[in-house]
């Protein structure tokens, strides 16, 4: 009977086809628990929700989109489309989040496949699908519910363009790459990895440049008509703000450890207005403020457009870093570490920081979209905190961090790896720069959970692999086996026999 | 190989793959169109208007609301426990929020849809599936019931997968599709007693497909009966534990309102001529329903003076509606096929739905305190209203109710005709009996019709199908073309085993 069930056409049918199996199980594994978190907690928003949500609202009523210098407009354009499709009520848009977090459970299933292979890809996958941190992130307004999907589906479509050569797949993860960096300009810095991961997967010249000018022309395409806004509105051509969030790093996060007015020194300054600008940065550095306050500050008093003050903040906040260098670099180095352990996010965490947002919301527009916490979701809050309680990477501490740099060791070790080490790269290459612009603020780390999945388990899956191999050769060589060393090496995963698939042709790659 | 030409070549080798795979797999493509087809328009209706409730909704919801917090499961006598058992679901996975049940009731529209295109690609091949499944996915009384706090979405699913499952028996003989098809028509009849009418046409099919053998044959309709009794038995014995009722259902309460609140003129009790009955109850019983039917009482106020009055039971009260409608059938049964057929044409031909007329008919339903919290408002912008309002004009059944029948009668008569689409008579045989049974004893509401509404979808398009085969015979036999008499013989759907193509 269960040789007849085993050899059903279905049962056969997702023997010959395991990785349609692979991402089914994971959806439905991501599915299930969102399904049961999404209408039994409240929509969580924080400080910096408004500034999405009001621009979004504006756009979906058709009253046209008026964003900061600061932010930039994929995840306000994503909201004003989930509303215009969807439905206006938030829990809609809650939905779709969560909807992305299934495809990013799925899509890290297959960055692992396509890495480590099929049981390296199905864990980091199903990891992925019930991490609560990220469950938590997509029930809130903010970025990281669009922006985590969109960098593992362009990493993922990069290791698939790596692996298969393929010039379609180049130009999607350019453009993915391009919309991630208009959701959160930090997805900016993966731009130089792409050269990088084509050089070290092809190791020639002529099909690394061809590649590489597919995807960065592709993810320029993307960018440009909002750079294009940036200069006709803003006289900036750039994606984001740096100077905000520069001075937001250093007066509000390092607060009193940076000096931006030294009498001593800047007394001589000629330019009165960058005088003013210090002082101002020095008291609010002294205070904690916020670079938006600042922001609005200088704007104010000293009569600047928005770009020029962001310039202003930009090369002072710069010009301060370079007064400590040392401190900076400790500085960063620290709280590197400090996201790279990240902490245990908690459901009571959220709502109460949703319930103080709500009070403190000012736009009038989205205002009466914000609904508190009803009976049956206050009722339900037990089973919320619970279910998001399953599993977080930061349970394990340093492990997975520490296995994730063995993981990109090892990928840069073996060449029939190489990809993988795009994921390693890119992983680290987020988190530092995060803690270098901004600080150690929790959910920047979001984004590499599941490329920290992916690497930690792929070294996981090598060590036990190569432990196994050892210890049959040494099982072998007791026995008398004089050639153990014919063996084939260690961690022989499925990659490697793949890696073999042929490859379609495009500018003369192997 | 420059770089434009590699560049070139490359994209073309993706569209190329693309075709291949398209061409590889039209059904499982096709299969996917019409799923996302028909959940794109259910997501962009299920947030925007608050969940439809009607008066019976509390029926299913509370037993269901009682089961998960702990308390019995106390279901009323004509109620089955499919529905509320689903409800119990929905509510420990999605927390008590109702509109999680109706996300859930719109997943599983969108996968009656995708039935649907199997359905028709089991009885009249690719086009008619295709085109079904678009009629149900972008249905707006489909989507309108899915919305509501009642059995139609799930029983329009299971339904659907038992034709299924049932047309693919017969096209396969599989002794598990037979097997799965006894266990969907009693999943069926546990969701709505009405399922049960599928038993008899899955026994007719089991025993008329195949070589005419009798051991073969009653070894299929021995599985349908098996899968049906495994899942039907244990609720008709708790019945008959409960109730000393031995069968899933009653119908006493809906014959009544057949007969006294729906239908005119039939005539239970007549004081000029009082009938001699044995039950010394039956007499006031009968002046009890002419006056309820007099007065145009609902059956659940006749059923409650029944109560009071005569101090019965509800099994008994039941018991003696069930009697007395019966009787005045007996007594004019012209007028109960004739009032049987103008029903059935009723629901054929359905209703243009109105959201304001759902939307309000919230405001007449009072739930019991412990779950009248849950009831929430109606939608919280009026341009999502709007915006529902307007998904709902995209496909009316009701405005093609005519054209629809038509074609209706078309597909079956094909499937009659043609034996490579003879599986279709078994699924029209399915709309005429649900209909008609839904008429004779429930009474003309449309919302009867929806469950039936797939497989209606795949007899219209199966006779579409038809009248184009029969157009094109027209033409190679009159018009420009060679004559070929064989242009008018389709091909089958799926090749039966053990048989040749054409079966």
């Amino acid at each position: 009977m269960i040789r007849r069930t085993l050899s059903s056409p279905p049962i056969l049918w997702l023997k010959r086809h395991p990785d349609v199996l692979g991402a089914v199980l994971v959806g439905l594994v991501a599915a299930t628990l969102r399904a049961a978190f999404l209408l039994r907690a409240p929509i969580f928003v924080t400080g910096d929700s408004e500034s999405y949500l009001g621009p979004a609202v504006d756009l979906a009523r058709g009253l046209g989109l008026d964003l900061s210098l600061k932010r930039t407009p994929g995840y306000p354009g994503f909201v004003a489309l989930v509303m215009s499709v969807l439905g206006q009520d938030l829990r809609s848009l809650l939905f779709a989040q969560h909807g992305l977090g299934v495809l990013t459970a799925i899509l890290t299933f297959g960055l692992g496949r396509w890495t480590f292979g099929w049981p390296v890809g199905l864990t980091a996958g199903l990891l992925t699908g019930i991490n609560g941190a990220l469950v938590l992130s997509e029930h809130t307004i903010l970025t990281e519910a669009l922006f985590v999907p969109l960098v593992v589906a362009a990493l993922t479509a990069l290791v698939s363009a790596l692996r298969t050569g393929s010039v379609p797949l180049y130009a999607l993860a350019g453009l993915l790459l391009g919309a991630a960096a208009l959701t959160r300009p930090v997805a900016q810095a993966l731009v130089p990895l792409v050269p990088l991961a084509v050089v070290l997967v092809e190791r020639r010249l002529r099909p690394s440049l061809g590649y590489s000018a597919v995807a960065i022309g592709a993810f320029g395409l993307s960018v440009l008509p909002w750079v294009l806004w940036s200069v006709s509105e803003h006289d900036s051509a750039t994606v984001g703000s740096l100077g905000q969030t520069l001075v937001g790093r250093t007066a509000r996060h390092d607060r009193g450890a940076f000096s931006y007015y030294v009498p001593a020194l800047d007394d001589g300054d000629p330019d009165v207005r960058r005088l003013y600008a210090r002082q101002v940065l020095q008291e609010a550095a002294e205070r904690g403020s916020s670079g938006k306050a600042i922001h609005t500050r200088l704007r104010r008093e000293l009569g600047l457009s928005a770009a020029e003050t962001d310039r202003l903040m930009r090369d002072l906040a710069i010009e301060a870093i370079l007064r400590r260098p040392g401190y900076y670099v400790q500085g960063t180095l620290q709280r590197f570490v400090r996201l790279s352990l990240g902490s245990v996010e908690r459901f009571g965490a959220y709502r109460n920081a949703a319930d103080v947002a709500r009070q403190r919301w000012e736009d009038d527009e989205s205002r009466d979209l914000l609904v508190p916490a009803s009976s049956a979701e206050e009722r339900a809050a037990p089973t919320s905190a619970a279910l998001v309680s399953l599993y977080q990477p930061s349970y394990l501490g340093a492990a997975l961090p520490l296995l994730s740099v063995v993981g990109l060791g090892l990928s840069l070790a073996r060449p029939a790896w190489r990809p993988a080490a795009l994921v390693g790269l890119a992983a680290f290459t987020l988190l530092f720069i995060s803690a270098a612009l901004v600080g150690n603020v929790s959910r920047y780390r979001f984004p590499v959970d599941p490329l920290f999945a992916v690497l930690g388990l792929g070294a996981v899956m090598t060590i036990i692999q190569g432990s196994a191999f050892n210890v049959q050769r040494l099982r072998l060589a007791r026995a008398g086996m004089r050639d153990a060393r014919e063996l084939p090496a260690t961690g022989a995963l499925n990659v490697e026999r793949e890696s073999e698939t042929p490859r379609v042709a495009g500018f003369g790659g192997r | 190989m420059t770089g434009d030409t590699a560049l070139t070549s490359n994209w073309q080798a993706c569209l190329r793959r693309s075709w291949s795979f398209l061409r590889a797999h039209p059904d499982a493509c096709a299969l996917l169109a019409v799923c996302l087809v028909a959940l794109s328009f259910r997501l962009s209706f299920s947030l925007r208007v608050a969940p439809f409730v009607s008066k019976d909704s509390q029926s299913y919801f509370l037993p269901a609301w009682d089961l998960v917090h702990g308390g019995d499961f106390q279901l009323g006598l004509r109620r089955t426990p499919g529905y509320p058992a689903f409800l119990a679901l929905c509510l420990m996975l999605f927390g008590e929020d109702l509109r999680g049940i109706t996300l859930a009731q719109h997943l599983l529209g969108a996968g009656t849809a995708a039935l649907t295109c199997l359905l028709g690609r089991l009885t009249f091949g690719r086009l008619s599936g295709i085109v079904g499944g678009l009629l149900v996915g972008l249905s707006a009384p489909l989507l309108t019931y899915e919305h509501y706090l009642l059995t139609e979405a799930v029983f329009g699913f299971v339904l659907t997968a038992a034709l299924v499952t049932l047309a693919a028996a017969w096209h396969r003989s599989s002794a598990r599709l037979w097997l799965l098809g006894g266990l969907l028509v009693g999943l069926a009849s546990l969701v709505r007693p009405i399922g049960q009418l599928l038993l008899p046409l899955g026994l007719l099919a089991a025993a008329l497909v195949g070589p005419r053998q009798p051991r073969p044959a009653l070894a299929r309709a021995g599985l349908v009966l098996a899968g049906f009794a495994i899942l039907v038995v244990p609720w008709t014995i708790r019945n008959q534990l409960a109730y000393h009722l031995a069968t899933a259902s009653t119908f006493g309460r809906t014959l009544i309102a057949r007969t006294a609140y729906y239908d005119h003129g039939f005539v239970f009790y007549d004081a000029e001529r009082p009938p001699e009955d044995a039950d010394p109850r039956r007499a006031p019983a009968r002046r009890i329903v002419q006056q309820g039917a007099d007065r145009r009482e609902s059956d659940g106020g006749i059923a409650q003076r029944l109560r009071q009055e005569l101090d019965l039971d509800p099994v008994e009260v039941n018991a003696i509606m069930r009697d007395v409608a019966i009787d005045a059938i007996i007594r004019q049964p012209v007028h109960f096929v004739e009032g049987t057929l103008r029903f059935a044409l009723r629901i054929f031909n359905g209703v243009e739905i109105r959201i304001r007329d759902h939307d309000n008919e919230r405001r007449d339903v009072v739930w019991e305190d412990r779950v009248r919290m849950l009831l929430v408002g109606g939608p919280q912008s009026e341009d999502d209203f709007r915006a529902a309002s307007r998904l709902l004009n995209w496909y009316q059944p009701a405005r093609y109710a005519p054209l629809q029948l038509v074609l209706f009668s078309v597909g079956l008569v094909a499937a009659v005709l043609v034996p490579a689409w003879r599986a279709g008579v078994l699924v029209g045989l399915a709309v005429v009996g649900l209909i008609v049974v839904s008429a004779a004893l429930d009474g003309p509401q449309e919302r009867y019709r929806y469950p039936a509404d797939p497989a209606i979808g795949v007899l219209a398009a199966g006779g579409v199908v038809a009248l184009g085969r029969l157009g094109g015979w027209g033409w190679a036999r009159y018009g420009k073309l060679p004559t070929s008499a064989t242009a008018l013989t389709p091909q089958p759907p799926l090749p039966r085993e053990g048989e040749g193509v054409g079966g």
